[in-house]
């Protein structure tokens, strides 16, 4: 009678309660977490890791093609930078996206998915390209006197001291005026991800 | 599982006493250790669900179970598992089945209305986001402690349809059921439950069930053939609604939107959505605005967009930046958004030379044509297109992208999946509002040179 939690971590290696501590998710999401990870990761080739055509496959269901913004998101989830994401890269990249997750963290995030030169900055090249990507994605058509224009009134707002590139203070002081850029940056779902993937592992021995 | 009070579920919940059992799920009523709140938990057996390979369905259904929030709904808190057993946590409705209260005699056409508004209000919210309970019964319909409607089990269809249908005799699961599905064609959820709400509907008025048999065969025909009859004390309003809710034919029987403005729903214009005990929340923007409230945390001291807005211009300008995170390759949520169906979610965008208010002009004559209101929201660049009701069916929001240039985002919150206005933002808005589309190829450059002093070819096709 009574409750007894006794674990039995035969089937993951991971240890989802440090992974709970060190992540903004509590050890139900982490397991939670670990559902959706594992529907990801065996969407293409069931190795048990997220390669970047299924990620890609997840995020956009086109078969894996190349895109700009869905590979950048993968190789900063990519922390050890060997071309697959294992889930303890997966929980803690997917940390960021938590609601509770500090916004700062959310702005170094963005920082770096723009810097796509790895520079240190943010370029006129580098958001040139970024708006052009968006604008074929969303089959839009502009003229390169407007592209050029619209990257020119987002450094004439951003780029502070006007040196032609945003460097991370500028960054965070431009997000500071503009809070909807970190929009996308929040996932409200993780807040009730044990609900939307309901943990099957089997971990927990209930004596009722 | 063994009886008893003291029975700790997960550290978590004591169970209390059975509500109820059934094949494969049993309920208890139980209280959160923490927090002292009454719950009910449904505790199934999960190899009898293996067994039956139902593991897949009851994921999914879960997903959708957890993201309906609808005060008519009984609503899933929380679902755990273990090895043999799964949990779902949910609401508790105190006040028992409304069935119990119909079999002490019919209730009066008053307070049949009272608890049909609820039910096509519960029904019409979860349709409007494509989940079908397709097992509409007294059984299902709970009134909670302040004789509230709520309805069971909605987004679970699929496994109730094993647990249910081996327990329940073939006639009691078949009164409840509309004559396509007898026919085992294929048939729309949608159609499915406005049969069953004509049948509950019938049930609480008349005191009895309108289809009766003794055996299948008969009661098949009866259904089949919409036979049925209205005892004469039933007032000539509710028969002819009752007629267009237990129409055999699902292309012709009356739709959500239709019974809304039924004479007898509305009790002769009495009702107006204005009852204070009845609302309307179908179409409630819940993800929008709950992702603005989570984002709004982590700003709430600064606040810096709206008071930069008023003191700028009427419009909101939209940076590079912000065009960027339109892509979707960056909308995380998907991950976790596999299930829902929402043709929708990125909507249409395009860009227009044209002065904001002339494009919200044009929204409005649009709009007045399809018979929607436009709705200004606090945001000056941001209308709504409402139904007559006040039912949310897009949103045209306009952003400045440059001097010249704003582009107008068309969205469709939820797909309309219970009539044919899910076609209206397709089909009849975007390309009206297409008139206002700007397009650079489409004039000579050289004439749009002379006008616009500013190094901009543009070309808008006006509308006059």
């Amino acid at each position: 009678m009574g409750c007894s939690i006794s674990k039995k971590s035969k089937a993951n290696y991971w240890d989802f309660a440090s992974l709970a501590s060190e992540t903004m998710f509590s050890l139900d999401e982490v397991e939670a977490v670990y559902v959706l990870y594992k529907k990801v990761s065996c969407c293409i080739v069931d190795d048990g890791l997220i390669h970047k055509e299924e990620f890609r496959q997840a995020l956009l269901r086109n078969k894996g093609k190349p895109d700009l913004f869905v590979d950048r998101v993968f190789d900063l989830f990519d922390l050890k930078r060997n071309g697959v994401l294992d889930f303890g890269e997966f929980v803690q990249s997917l940390s960021i996206f938590h609601p509770k997750s500090p916004a700062a963290d959310k702005i170094l995030f963005t920082f770096n998915l723009y810097d796509l030169q790895h520079t240190g900055c943010i370029e006129r090249e580098e958001v040139k390209e970024m708006v052009l990507a968006i604008l074929k994605e969303s089959d839009l058509e502009l003229p390169d006197e407007v592209i050029e224009e619209i990257v020119e009134n987002a450094f004439n707002e951003a780029d502070s001291n006007q040196d032609g590139k945003i460097d991370l203070e500028e960054w965070k002081e431009f997000v500071g005026k503009n809070p909807s850029l970190l929009k996308n940056m929040t996932i409200p779902y993780l807040m009730d991800v044990s609900t939307v993937f309901p943990s099957f592992v089997e971990n927990k021995i209930m004596l009722i | 599982m063994d009886k008893g009070e003291k029975n700790i579920v997960f550290g978590k919940y004591a169970a209390g006493r059975l509500l109820g059992c059934g094949a494969f799920a049993k309920v208890y009523s139980a209280k959160n250790v923490d927090s002292g709140q009454m719950v009910a938990i449904k505790v199934f057996n999960k190899k009898r669900i293996i067994q039956n390979n139902m593991m897949s369905n009851i994921k999914g259904e879960i997903t959708t179970m957890g993201r309906l929030q609808h005060p008519n709904i009984i609503r899933l808190y929380e679902v755990l598992a273990c090895k043999r057993k799964i949990y779902f946590v949910m609401e508790l409705a105190k006040g028992g089945e409304l069935y119990a209260k119909v079999t002490k005699g019919r209730f009066s056409e008053e307070l049949s209305r009272k608890y049909f508004q609820q039910l096509i209000s519960a029904v019409g919210y979860c349709h409007f986001r494509g989940v079908y309970h397709r097992d509409l019964k007294p059984g299902n319909l709970l009134l909670d402690k302040y004789g509230k409607l709520k309805v069971s089990d909605f987004g679970l269809a699929a496994v109730n349809d094993h647990i249910d249908g081996s327990l329940q005799t073939i006639c009691g699961t078949l009164t409840f059921m509309a004559p396509e599905m007898l026919k085992k064609r294929p048939y729309g959820g949608a159609m499915v439950d406005v049969w069953s709400c004509g049948v509950i509907l019938y049930v609480l008025a008349a005191g009895y069930l309108p289809f009766n048999e003794p055996n299948s065969t008969s009661m098949c025909r009866k259904i089949s053939q919409g036979d049925y009859r209205c005892p004469n004390w039933m007032s000539s309003d509710l028969v002819r609604l009752l007629s267009r809710l237990l129409d055999t034919n699902p292309k012709t029987r009356i739709t959500i939107d239709e019974i809304i403005h039924d004479p007898w729903f509305n009790n002769g214009g009495l009702f107006k959505g204005k009852s204070p005990e009845f609302e309307f929340p179908f179409y409630h923007d819940d993800t929008g605005s709950s992702s603005d409230d989570l984002y709004g945390n982590f700003f709430s001291v600064k606040q810096p967009c709206s008071s930069v807005k008023k003191n700028t211009s009427i419009t909101s300008s939209m940076n590079a930046f912000d065009l960027i995170a339109f892509s979707s390759g960056l909308g995380l949520s998907r991950l976790l958004n596999q299930t829902t169906y929402n043709p929708f979610e990125d909507g249409e965008k395009f860009f227009s030379s044209l002065p904001v208010d002339v494009i919200i002009a044009k929204t409005g004559e649009v709009a007045d044509e399809l018979k929607l209101k436009l709705r200004r929201r606090k945001e000056d660049c941001v209308v709504d297109l409402v139904g007559p009701i006040g039912n949310f069916i897009a949103r045209v929001e306009i952003n400045q992208v440059t001097k010249q240039l704003v582009i107008v985002d068309v969205k469709m919150k939820r797909g309309d999946f219970m009539s044919n206005s899910n076609n209206i933002l397709r089909d009849k808005l975007i390309p009206k509002l297409s008139q206002l589309i700007y397009s650079f190829e489409s004039q000579p450059t050289n004439q749009m040179d002379t006008i616009h002093d500013h190094q901009l070819t543009i070309a808008a096709i006006y509308v006059d």
